[in-house]
């Protein structure tokens, strides 16, 4: 079974009406995009005047503009520390957490679900002064260390609850049959649910690394020193005080976007691996 | 169908493990390790600074000086709102929004991408790009689609299609809220379908032979061994629109602002307009509370099913 | 753990190697709003310029995006920079409150910065006798309009609101829209047209009598201005339909005057720097003229003033001398300030002071050029309106461009949104939140 197929051989049940109405939701969802790429070849004035044609002539000297013009250079190596250092930060903590709170009988952890996740809920506004003050006593703004914390305990909850929703469809049979032979929970994780878990490790990681890449408030609260900026500003260096370039914001979006979409397709394709190979089909 | 419900539920449920008698402490402690990294941190990134924060909410503060303590008397303001509560019903029908439409097309999403061979990479690539785009592109994108001199409208219009499309959406009060949460599904939902898509992975195959042996049609297969099989991911999504919902600002903010006339206000932007323009952040504290118990009372009412014996 | 270790030692070294060699010179920091022109004029032309000429003293300009959230933190935290910049009037006066400005009347005094400034821009952040802030660009309302449609259809630009009249009657039965304006990019674009039909209906005198406390708002003069405005706004004589306005932004009205669909906007000069694009784009051609007086009360033409984005000096500072150097260098030399501006298309970094014709760069659009000549008369000769933005307290100033949107939508009467509006003043006045009024 090379794909995951859940309708069989296909011989009773065709897939053409699964096409037809994919492919329907695949238009709606691309092409929009399509628009984008389309407007991010063209001068901002032919936007305004023309968003649907065709570009004019195609104006590929926006994506070198852009990518000068928004330090992509330096804000893309400073994203890129920071969204890798939170999934692995937060894939971490928040997989131990699951793993508590779907495996091992923990009093209180009701109480612990709420207060995680009621902590998702707090806006920012009124967090962000207080922890400013505290970031600042540690030393820690202006540093990627002192972002990456605050990242990961802001992931790590949402992950938590992510990976625990995996972790509880995992049959009892493995871990039971590990408890026989004698393992502790430390094994258990490490050898048994850890590598069952890896979808929900990729989507978690995807998702981690998605917020990460695209976060700003706190990004330029904590970073405020040019040279640790983070991608999502760039886009404001196509911005005037009364107008914006367009043509420019949409390059640097397509570029801003092209690492997180080669991301995805790393991690889908580890993830369809991890299907064939995992012990599901037991 | 009794057969495929009775082998979903002995693989599916695993509420009460069997046999756990006394653990000794030494074990109890280790268990807890699990879970003291992620205390840690919460500790001191959101409760502590979070606690420090919503003493505001109980005072007149411009945002710059030094509060002042000024007890309920900022709720009792909230109280007299009329913008305030346009808002928060505004949230609460963003919420049933939210957690109908996108959570359909995402299982059906999933659902029919998971039945097929070929191309499954490439839709999930499609459907997943406008999640990845920054918020003020994607709404920039849909200002045009819905433009009512250059967009769609006018081109239907053209055809002789009109009054539907050919007006400014985001200007109408009848319709500006709609057409922002429209514009937030289309980048939503694709999330969903990855999400949904990992779970479904996760459901062993043989419960569908077993229900095709049983002459389950394809609804019937949906229905009876995806959707229980993958409940815990399904009621996850749930929560997180719960949550969502009640501090969904961006694309609000960037689209209408809350035009026209608070007409698509929602709590996360009328907190940003009483901080940054009003100077009134003690008051901006007490809306920032109540967003914070709309989502307590949201998990809250979770662990009580849960408590039920829900397996969720 | 391990790597997490390597990793703070690396950093901390590398942290201390950093900061060793800073002796002796002071370096003044300056948070800017992020935006296309900093890196290409402000810090070339100001930052670069002035340390070439100075050892003892640096400056280092970084753009912020989302600068007032940024500064609001940073504040709280003792952690802001030497230079403050805020965007307007209404923020100095919250910052002075907290203890967070440090005057600057003794650094102005000693650089004579008072003759430098325009006098009302330098009268604009003195609050309880000390000077706060200094405006690093200002404004003005005024009527563009597609030149090319003027001259087919015959039009000169309007003098009179029968005039006005007149065009958009015409302009109507040609299918072309007398106006175009929206707000989609910037809700409070409602306080743009607010400000002018108070200016230009009520008359600059009347605004003046309301601002200072010897008229209320709730008098007839205001509410037909505002009447007027709602009229015009509901019968679509802006963009064809109140509801366009609310779903267009700024490229999209600068598009409509430019292609014709629209004969006519009252906006601000910062538009001078983006409008030529749409025009070039079309084929067409733009110019400006004063807003003419919508009523005889009004008197003759005026023109507003506003002042955008203010720089302080943070009370924390260690270094206010340095920092009275940063800002004089800047104010001494118009030449600088003209390049700098010309640069933002005269949309930021205009600082308020006494220019000559001879200080533009070469190559200056003549409407521009006009404008700041113009401006200057006319403002001299005592004729200036005020910007709501820049002369109202922050509450009145906020109700006044949002529930002006409930007027407009009929579920408030201008009686009742006017009587709000006074009661906002009086609220204003008795905890001493009003901004300094320029003595007419």
């Amino acid at each position: 079974m090379g794909r995951l197929n859940i309708f069989g051989s296909g011989r009773s049940q065709s897939t053409l009406p699964n096409y037809i109405i994919l492919i329907l939701l695949a238009l709606f969802a691309a092409l929009p995009i399509l628009l984008l790429v389309s407007n991010s070849l063209k001068s901002t004035s032919e936007i305004a005047a023309s968003p649907f044609s065709v570009p004019r002539e195609f104006l590929w000297s926006n994506y070198g503009e852009a990518f000068d013009k928004g330090n992509y250079a330096v804000t893309i190596r400073n994203s890129a520390i920071l969204t890798i250092s939170t999934i692995a930060g937060s894939l971490t903590v928040a997989g131990l957490a699951a793993y508590a709170l779907s495996r091992l009988k923990l009093k209180g952890s009701n109480v612990l679900s709420f207060y995680f996740l009621v902590g998702i809920g707090v806006p920012a506004q009124l967090f962000i002064i207080p922890l400013f003050f505290m970031w600042k006593q540690l030393s820690l703004v202006n540093t990627h260390v002192g972002l990456i914390i605050i990242y990961t305990a802001l992931q790590s909850p949402f992950a938590t609850y992510l990976l625990r929703s995996y972790m509880l469809s995992i049959p009892e049979e493995f871990v039971d049959a590990a408890k026989i032979d004698g393992a502790s929970d430390w094994q258990v994780f490490r050898h048994i649910i850890a590598p069952l878990t890896g979808p929900g490790f990729l989507t978690a990681g995807l998702v981690i690394g998605l917020f990460t890449w695209n976060e700003f408030l706190f990004a330029v609260t904590f970073l405020p020193e040019k040279e640790f900026k983070p991608v999502a500003t760039s886009l404001y260096a196509f911005q005037g005080r009364f107008s914006r370039d367009w043509g420019l914001t949409n390059a640097g979006s397509v570029i801003m976007m092209a690492p997180v979409l080669i991301l995805f397709l790393a991690l889908q394709r580890r993830f369809i691996e991890g299907l064939t190979q995992g012990g599901l089909k037991a | 169908m009794a057969t495929v419900q009775a082998t979903a539920q002995a693989t599916g449920a695993r509420k009460v493990k069997p046999n756990e008698q006394k653990i000794p402490l030494a074990r109890v402690l280790g268990r807890w390790a699990f879970m003291w990294p992620i205390l840690a941190l919460n500790l001191i990134v959101i409760v502590i600074p979070s606690i420090a924060g919503l003493g505001i909410a109980f005072t007149e503060w411009s945002g710059y000086g030094q509060p002042e303590f000024i007890g309920l008397a900022n709720f009792d303001r909230l109280m007299q709102d009329a913008v305030f509560f346009k808002s928060l019903s505004n949230n609460i029908v963003w919420t049933a929004i939210f957690l109908t439409i996108p959570i359909f097309m995402g299982l059906l999403g999933a659902y029919l991408l998971a039945g097929i061979k070929r191309g499954q990479m490439i839709f999930r690539v499609l459907y997943f790009i406008p999640f990845v785009l920054a918020s003020v592109v994607n709404a920039q994108v849909w200002r045009f689609l819905l433009h009512h001199r250059v967009g769609i409208g006018p081109w239907l219009a053209e055809l002789g299609i009109t009054d539907i499309l050919d007006v400014a959406l985001f200007g109408k009060a009848e319709t500006a809220l709609y057409t922002v949460a429209f514009v937030d599904i289309w980048h939503f939902w694709g999330f969903l379908v990855v999400i949904y898509l990992a779970a479904m992975s996760a459901v062993d195959v043989e419960l569908y032979e077993v229900a095709r042996l049983d002459g389950a049609s394809r609804f019937q297969q949906f229905r009876y061994v995806t959707l229980p099989s993958i409940r815990p991911t399904i009621v996850f999504t749930l929560l997180m629109i719960l949550i969502w919902s009640a501090t969904v600002f961006d694309y609000v903010y960037i689209l209408t602002s809350g035009k026209p006339a608070h007409a698509s206000e929602v709590m996360g932007t009328y907190l940003y307009e009483t901080a940054f323009f009003r100077f009134d952040a003690g008051y901006a504290g007490a809306i920032g509370v109540v967003m914070t118990l709309w989502v307590a009372l949201a998990v809250g009412g979770f662990v009580f099913l849960r408590r039920r014996g829900w397996d969720v | 753990m391990k790597h997490l270790k390597l990793f703070l030692t690396v950093a901390l070294l590398l942290f201390a190697i950093t900061s060793v060699g800073a002796q002796d010179v002071t370096t003044v920091v300056w948070w800017t709003e992020s935006g296309d022109e900093v890196d290409d004029f402000l810090i070339p032309l100001l930052a670069d310029a002035f340390n070439a000429e100075h050892d003892d003293v640096q400056l280092e300009i970084i753009a912020q995006e989302s600068l007032n959230d940024v500064n609001r933190t940073a504040l709280q935290a003792g952690a802001a920079p030497d230079i403050i910049q805020t965007p307007g009037a209404a923020f100095i006066a919250e910052f002075v409150d907290a203890g967070q400005i440090l005057p600057m009347t003794s650094l102005a005094d000693q650089y004579g910065w008072k003759d430098k400034l325009l006098p009302w821009a330098y009268n604009s952040g003195v609050l309880a006798g000390e000077l706060y802030s200094i405006p690093i660009t200002y404004e003005s309302m005024v009527l563009f309009y597609n030149k090319t449609l003027f001259a087919d259809m015959g039009w000169a630009p309007p003098t009179s609101q029968a005039e006005i009249d007149a065009i958009a009657a015409e302009a109507i039965a040609n299918d072309i829209f007398p106006f175009t304006y929206g707000n989609a990019s910037w809700q409070p674009s409602n306080e743009h047209l607010m400000g002018i039909y108070l200016n230009n209906y009520a008359g600059v005198e009347n605004v003046y009598l309301a601002l200072t406390g010897q008229k209320p708002w709730t008098d007839t003069e205001f509410a037909e201005a505002a009447d007027l405005l709602a009229t015009q706004l509901v019968d679509g004589w802006f963009s064809g339909d109140l509801s366009n306005y609310y779903a267009n932004t700024g490229d999209d009205i600068r598009y409509e005057l430019a292609s014709g669909e629209a004969a006519m906007m009252q906006s601000g000069t910062w538009n001078f720097g983006s409008i030529g694009q749409f025009f070039e784009e079309q084929g067409t051609e733009w110019d400006w003229a004063p807003l003419p007086p919508f009523h005889e009360q009004a008197g003759e033409y005026n023109y507003e003033l506003a002042t955008g984005s203010t720089i302080s000096v943070n009370a924390n500072t260690e270094n206010p001398d340095a920092v009275g150097k940063v800002i004089d260098y800047w104010l001494s030399d118009p030449a600088r300030v003209l390049a700098i501006a010309a640069g933002a298309g005269f949309g930021e970094y205009v600082v308020p002071i006494h220019f000559t014709v001879d200080d533009f760069p070469a190559g200056t659009d003549e409407r521009v050029a006009r404008f700041f000549a113009d401006f200057a008369a006319v403002t001299g000769a005592g004729r200036a309106g005020y910007t709501t933005w820049t002369f109202w307290p922050a509450d009145a100033n906020v109700q006044l461009w949002t529930d002006i949107e409930r007027v407009w939508s009929g579920e408030l009467s201008t009686e009742d949104y006017l009587a709000d509006h006074e009661a906002l003043w009086e609220q204003a006045r008795d905890e001493g939140k009003t901004l300094p009024i320029p003595a007419r």
